[in-house]
């Protein structure tokens, strides 16, 4: 039982992103693409930016992260029990 | 098909992906199978799916070739994704934004459906659902929307069958 509760845990931390992860994911497009994510949003959403899986990712990535901003939202966690 | 609005639990959208994929029958790895943390605002909970666990564009841009991640099939053909889904405890799952694109290294073959969550601001060039092929990939090709369940089985279809 134990045994099984450890295994289930270790997964959970393995395969799941905090917004920490994702918060580091979003910086290096900044980086990579040498402009904010702001800046990218807007081009984005003018259909003036390169349209990629990764660039998906990036604009999917920055709407999540703006949700939890939004005060008086909770963030769940496997990985780190809060 | 949609068996979405009966799930009423993020985790139980995460097993409801593990579980098409793995009766799928043409899966060969889906160890990269992540999901995020998740935000709970009041009666919904938002949240992400995706493979792979981590971005490879960094690495992607300085190979001379695209490395396989994602869903990696027994062909060797893979699919990469990501989902935003919204969980309602009333009215189940809804997909806010995805990126399914699947690839066939070898024979310059792609081919990826895209949804966004806001609505684009021009809705010819940039449909807010659209595809990409990789005979055109700057084209936005209208679409409607589809769901990963119905990406696998378009899959599975056209190139295991």
């Amino acid at each position: 039982m134990i045994k099984e509760k450890l295994k289930e845990t270790v997964d959970n931390e393995k395969h799941e992103l905090t917004l920490d992860d994702i918060r580091t994911e979003v910086k290096q497009f900044e980086e990579y693409y040498k402009i904010s994510s702001e800046e990218f949003m807007k081009l984005w959403q003018e259909g003036k930016f390169e349209d990629t899986f990764w660039t998906n990712c990036w604009a999917m990535s920055w709407s999540f992260l703006k949700k939890a901003e939004q005060p008086g939202v909770i963030i769940e966690s496997d990985a780190e029990p809060s | 098909m949609n068996n979405l609005l009966e799930i009423t639990y993020f985790s139980d959208y995460y097993h409801y992906v593990i579980g098409l994929l793995d009766r799928l029958g043409i899966v060969a790895d889906r160890s990269t199978l992540a999901k995020s943390s998740r935000v709970r605002a009041p009666s919904i909970v938002i949240g992400e799916v995706r493979a792979p666990r981590e971005s490879s564009f960094l690495l992607e841009s300085a190979l001379p070739f695209e490395p396989r991640n994602g869903i990696i099939f027994l062909d060797g053909s893979f699919l990469r994704f990501k989902e935003t889904v919204q969980v309602n405890r009333r009215t189940g799952t809804e997909i806010l934004a995805y990126s399914y694109h699947y690839q066939r290294p070898g024979e310059n073959f792609f081919v990826r459906f895209d949804s966004e969550e806001q609505p684009t601001l021009d809705s010819i060039r940039k449909p807010k659902h659209h595809l990409h092929t990789s005979a055109k990939p700057e084209l936005h090709l209208p679409s409607t929307p589809v769901e990963l369940e119905f990406v696998l089985q378009f899959i599975k279809a056209n190139f295991f069958s």
